[in-house]
């Protein structure tokens, strides 16, 4: 009778239990349709006010029998949109999270967002082979947390084509030719600034030929206002990042490193001689790529962060007798300080794959199961190649001639194509600059970015500046995937409020002089800096960095 | 009135009129350079530095076709007009009678009032709640999310009430003794007599609304047809700046350039109608008002 | 001043009976304020919370008068009050009475067609955008600029970045300030001006009074009301110097003197995302404020028997 009874009991735990899994995991009744909303940030408005207008959400919202409604942030409100969302409590259905304050674990512990992980492999089998192909254990390790919860599906996802960074410091070659009548002899030997030497040098010659010039306002090298690129491209000649670092598995901070004290000297002795723009502290509303354009325009800088098209003759106005040849510089390694190549620290804009969860779709706890799967299913479809060619590159053949908007702007053939020969074209009104690509593709949506078109067709000297700009590689710069815990993160983001601005004010005053530069005073400033919070911080940074490394 | 024309009085008036004719130079100065630059050939403009006397290179109206490119313009204009009229005569009523109230000192709510309202000036309980209670009541998204909130202001109350106290108590007395009701005192006694400081409340409440983006940019975030001119200015700005250049290239190359252009255009088109309207209330503050019908 | 209508005690059942229609007015008024600005004050208790969005009100930690602690503790707090009051302060004692002073001066002019053009000229800096005002700024006072050259060439100052040395700081945002405020900043007093009876001039200069003196006897007395009005709502602001002009200004060279509450409070709000903290320093300006306001208040009552309370 007992085992009976058990056995009755087990029978009906299994038959409850089977349509149950079954509940769990539906299949996504397309014929059904779904309406769901989303927060997201565009930079598109130029051919429609909300992203439901778009030629690829619109294709998208057909083919899978949905529709959404957007929110879309005030550009340069979006963070203060993005809170005011999650404190007046009305969450949207999926949410973009770039934006967002708190980190996607943090979001999931409050109950705003879900982890996404289990459904993965059921409803996006495309993006799960993308995640689970060894060559994307980046993205797999960013999208991923500790224990295993996945909270985000990424916009960002690459093809494993090689990037290409479109900045970093360049030098007007053509006034070392001008100086030297075309023989440039730099000490290192090199055709090339490649040592301290070689920049003195090169300094040097065009302070001359500026003092010769007669020109008001000129800059022999153009520094950001905080008197050091934090994405690094002067301070690693002299052996550190400017931020946080790895070296040999030990995390330090760039900016309070002795090494850093050998940047502050040089560079406070190129501004006694002249060499530095006596200006730079002032700029602060310039980018700190582009500090004073006038003068980098207006061919009265020698040395600046310049873009790749800047590069070559991109900059010269025959007509106005501005004639500039614009080269890529790499670093200069502080020889005599005992380097003997630069540390390897690579800027954000020219880092490989960047591979945060910067740029992802989280779906939020108000979102109905059934609109999760929906979207699960149709971002999907992005991860395909015919998605994401969509996503990149826009609409072809049928598509185009069939889409309003795409008619309109004389796009009937499509935004690409692929010729006779099988090679792959572009309509000449996207690259001239007369449309904006970014309102004809799936700009900002989830799915594989295919960049291999785009990279075929790079201009060779882009390619060259490249090779000058990412020289020494990023292994020493912490890895951007490695995020912790909401608690650490807080507290670091506490401690680097206070410290950064101690800091932001020293050094500018160590370069101008105003502050004298011993090594005493670099090691009283240093021992403020660790009082601020910069060797708590360390540590936490190291204890994130061990986690995530034992991954 | 006639003046006498001694020498010291001469050298005053040479004096009053040089500073102001000089002030005058230095104040149209800047704004003649943003015109000038508004012209300017992108290319050239960057590479300049000081004020503008003509616009650098050919003139060009690029700067604008760019800014009109954003096809929402025009509505901005009408939405920014009718939120300027509505607080300039709505917002005006409400405040004129919070003014009034708070100075009637035998009103037995008159200090209690002022504080209630004065304390508002001093305190705010910052942007998240306030939203909250906005979505509560269901002022998100729609033309009254910019036409309630901001109605009545403390501090234009306090403008209006000292304006009621420097009158003399003899109008309202006289008034009443014709047998004039208090509605009809209001409006159309003491009113008119406050006329200079109730168009100085205008005025700075015109402004304001003129200028004003924030609200609408915390409050409309979903119906970019109700959004004010200011915050599509805003947004062009933005747009042509710094979001371009992190997405590509070439777009910075473009970027660089033009958003440099557009920056002035932007601050003409949202400026030159409300710099246009100061002549017409002017008349307020120049002749100063009498009227008749005013006894003692 | 107090009708005399009430020889009896002055109780709310006969308050009522004479200002019904009083009362029915401020319904409207009452409302207003406490819908749109007393309902949300709730949200002063995130002063005393790390308060996260995504929790509510509710639902964020409590963490007491640590978010104060931060802000009285922090490595800056004397030099960023300093600042502050400095720079409020610099504004009331020069900018204030200059926008006086260019009142009367302006009443001085007889000729009208040209007072109407200059007043409205005068008032157009207000509205050129704050970017382009202080990229010009930072342009004229570069180590080559317009007014550095002036400086260097007229008073033989040594030629450095105007705005790279802290000394000059509070110099630069004052006379900017002024030339960017006067014209629209008197248009209150202009209108004042206009209300003072003009059969009091006229009175004046059949007595022989020259301008000073009716400028000095009449219209300062007559506007006095107006300027005490401003004054003591300025007091209230003491605190809460805009952030937006400074922050466009000023550079980490010369936070010592430029740093100020407002952008103390941005520049960590960047980081720290807290809204607690941000919270905390606004409750302690208001504070301040409202002391200072009830106090100059109470100043001018017993100085000049005008006040705004």
């Amino acid at each position: 009778m007992k085992k009976l009874l058990s056995l009755v009991l087990a029978v009906m735990l299994v038959l409850s239990a089977m349509p149950a899994l079954a509940d769990d995991m539906p299949a996504d009744d397309l014929t059904k349709h779904r309406s769901m909303t989303a927060f997201l940030a565009v930079d598109d408005y130029r051919y429609f006010g909300t992203k439901d207008q778009s030629p690829v959400m619109q294709y998208l919202m057909e083919k899978y029998n949905f529709s959404i409604e957007f929110q879309h942030p005030v550009t340069n409100g979006e963070t203060e949109a993005f809170n005011n969302m999650l404190g007046s409590g009305f969450y949207t259905d999926l949410m973009e999270i770039t934006y967002s304050t708190q980190t996607p674990a943090n979001l999931y512990e409050d109950g705003v967002i879900i982890d996404l992980a289990p459904y993965i492999e059921t409803y996006m089998p495309n993006y799960y082979a993308y995640l689970n192909d060894p060559a994307n254990i980046k993205v797999k390790q960013a999208m991923y947390d500790d224990q295993g919860h996945c909270f985000t599906i990424t916009t960002e996802a690459g093809d494993g084509t090689p990037y290409v960074g479109w900045g970093g410091m360049v030098y007007r070659r053509d006034i070392l030719e001008t100086m030297t009548g075309g023989n440039v002899a730099f000490p290192s030997g090199n055709d090339e600034p490649i040592t301290v030497a070689d920049w003195e040098y090169m300094l040097e010659l065009m302070k001359q030929y500026f003092t010769a010039s007669g020109l008001p306002d000129t800059a022999c090298l153009m520094l950001p206002w905080q008197g050091y690129f934090p994405t690094g491209e002067l301070v690693a000649g002299f052996g550190c990042s400017g931020g946080w670092q790895v070296k040999d598995g030990v995390v330090s901070y760039g900016t309070t490193t002795p090494e850093f004290y050998n940047y502050l000297v040089k560079m406070h002795e190129w501004y006694e001689k002249g060499y530095i723009y006596q200006d730079f502290a002032s700029r602060v509303n310039d980018l700190f790529f582009q500090p004073n354009p006038a003068l980098v325009y207006g061919g009265s800088a020698g040395v600046f962060f310049g873009g790749n098209w800047q590069l070559a003759g991109k900059m010269s106005i025959p007509e106005y007798g501005l004639n500039m040849d614009v080269r890529a510089a790499s670093a200069p390694v502080d020889e005599a300080n005992g380097q003997t190549t630069a540390f390897p620290t690579l800027a954000l804009y020219a880092a490989s794959g960047v591979t945060s969860t910067a740029g992802a779709w989280c779906v939020s706890t108000s979102c109905s199961k059934e609109n999760m799967i929906r979207f699960m299913t149709w971002a999907d479809f992005l991860f395909t190649d015919e998605g994401a060619m969509m996503k990149k590159h826009g609409f072809t053949g049928e598509l185009a001639a069939a889409d309003p908007l795409y008619v309109e702007l004389g796009l009937e053939k499509g935004t690409y194509w692929f010729d006779e020969n099988g090679e792959f074209q572009v309509d000449p009104k996207t690259t001239d600059g007369s449309l904006e690509m970014t309102g004809l593709n799936g700009n900002r949506l989830p799915g594989r970015n295919i960049n291999k078109y785009e990279y075929e067709r790079t201009e060779q000297v882009w390619l060259d500046a490249n090779a000058v700009w990412t020289r020494y590689g990023d292994a020493g710069d912490f890895p951007v995937s490695a995020v912790g815990t909401a608690k650490e993160e807080a507290e670091l983001a506490d401690y680097y409020a206070t410290f950064n601005d101690y800091q932001n004010s020293m050094v500018v005053k160590f370069i101008m002089g105003t502050e004298e530069l011993t090594p005493e005073s670099y090691a009283a400033y240093v021992e403020q800096m660790n009082k601020f919070g910069v060797e708590e911080s360390i540590k936490i940074k190291q204890a994130i960095y061990d986690r995530f490394m034992a991954r | 009135m006639i003046e006498k024309n001694n020498p010291s009085r001469i050298l005053f008036n040479i004096l009053n009129y040089g500073f102001m004719a000089a002030f005058a130079i230095v104040c149209i100065a800047p704004l003649w350079h943003v015109l000038m630059a508004s012209l300017s050939n992108p290319r050239m403009l960057i590479m300049n530095t000081g004020l503008l006397w003509k616009p650098a290179g050919e003139i060009t109206f690029k700067g604008y076709e760019l800014v009109f490119r954003n096809g929402n313009i025009l509505g901005g204009y009408g939405n920014t007009l009718l939120y300027v009229a509505w607080h300039a005569v709505v917002g005006t009523f409400f405040t004129l009678i919070a003014g009034y109230l708070v100075s009637r000192k035998d009103f037995k709510l008159q200090i209690p009032l002022l504080l209630f309202i004065m304390f508002t000036m001093m305190f705010n309980g910052g942007l998240i709640p306030t939203y909250q209670v906005q979505r509560a009541i269901g002022l998100i998204n729609n033309k009254w999310a910019m036409m309630i909130p901001g109605m009545i202001g403390a501090f234009y109350v306090v403008m209006i009430k000292s304006a009621f106290e420097q009158l003399s108590p003899s109008y309202e007395e006289s008034a009443k003794l014709d047998g004039a009701g208090p509605l009809t005192i209001l409006f159309r006694i003491l009113t008119p007599l406050i006329m200079p400081s109730l168009a100085v409340v205008i005025m700075f409440s015109v402004v304001m609304q003129w200028n004003s983006w924030y609200p609408a940019s915390v409050y409309l975030p979903m119906s970019r047809e109700d959004w004010p001119l200011q915050l599509f200015m805003r947004e062009v700005l933005v747009q042509n700046n710094t979001a371009k250049i992190i997405s590509g290239a070439d777009a910075a190359a473009k970027a660089d350039l033009t958003s440099n252009l557009v920056k002035y255009c932007v601050s003409i088109v949202g400026t030159l109608p409300i710099l246009c309207a100061y002549p017409f209330a002017q008349k307020y503050f120049v002749k100063g008002v009498t009227l008749g019908g005013v006894k003692g | 001043m107090e009708l005399s209508a009430a020889p009896k005690k002055h109780t709310w059942r006969r308050d009522w009976k004479m200002n019904k229609w009083l009362y029915f007015l401020a319904i409207p008024i009452f409302l207003y304020f406490l819908i749109f600005h007393y309902l949300p004050m709730f949200g002063l208790v995130i002063s005393f919370q790390d308060f996260k969005p995504q929790r509510g009100v509710l639902g964020s930690e409590w963490v007491g008068f640590k978010n104060f602690a931060d802000f009285f503790g922090g490595p800056n707090f004397w030099t960023i009050l300093r600042n502050t009051l400095v720079i409020s302060g610099l504004g009331m004692a020069v900018s204030f009475p200059l926008t006086i002073i260019y009142a009367l001066m302006l009443n001085e002019i007889r000729c009208t067609w040209f007072k109407k053009t200059v007043q409205t000229i005068h008032y157009m800096p207000y509205f050129i955008s704050m970017v382009v005002v202080c990229g010009l700024i930072i342009e004229f006072c570069s180590t080559n600029g317009m007014i550095t050259n002036l400086l260097v060439n007229v008073f033989g100052i040594r030629r450095e970045n105007l705005l790279q040395n802290p000394d000059y700081f509070w110099a630069i945002n004052l006379i900017s300030d002024i030339w960017k405020g006067l014209g629209y900043g008197a248009i209150f007093f202009v209108s004042a001006i206009t209300s003072v009876g003009q059969e009091l001039y006229e009175a004046a200069a059949i007595d022989g009074a020259g301008r000073l003196r009716r400028a000095w006897h009449i219209t300062l007395p007559g506007i006095t009301p107006a300027i005490v009005t401003m004054l003591v709502l300025n007091c209230g602001m003491i605190l809460q110097v805009g952030s937006d002009k400074i922050l466009l200004l000023y550079n980490a060279s010369i936070y010592e003197t430029a740093d100020v509450i407002s952008t103390h409070v941005q520049r960590m709000g960047i980081e720290k995302m807290q809204y607690g903290y941000a919270s905390a320093v606004g409750l302690f300006n208001s504070v301040v404020g409202t002391i200072l306001l009830l106090t100059s208040n109470c100043i001018s009552r017993k100085l000049t028997d005008t006040g705004v309370i």
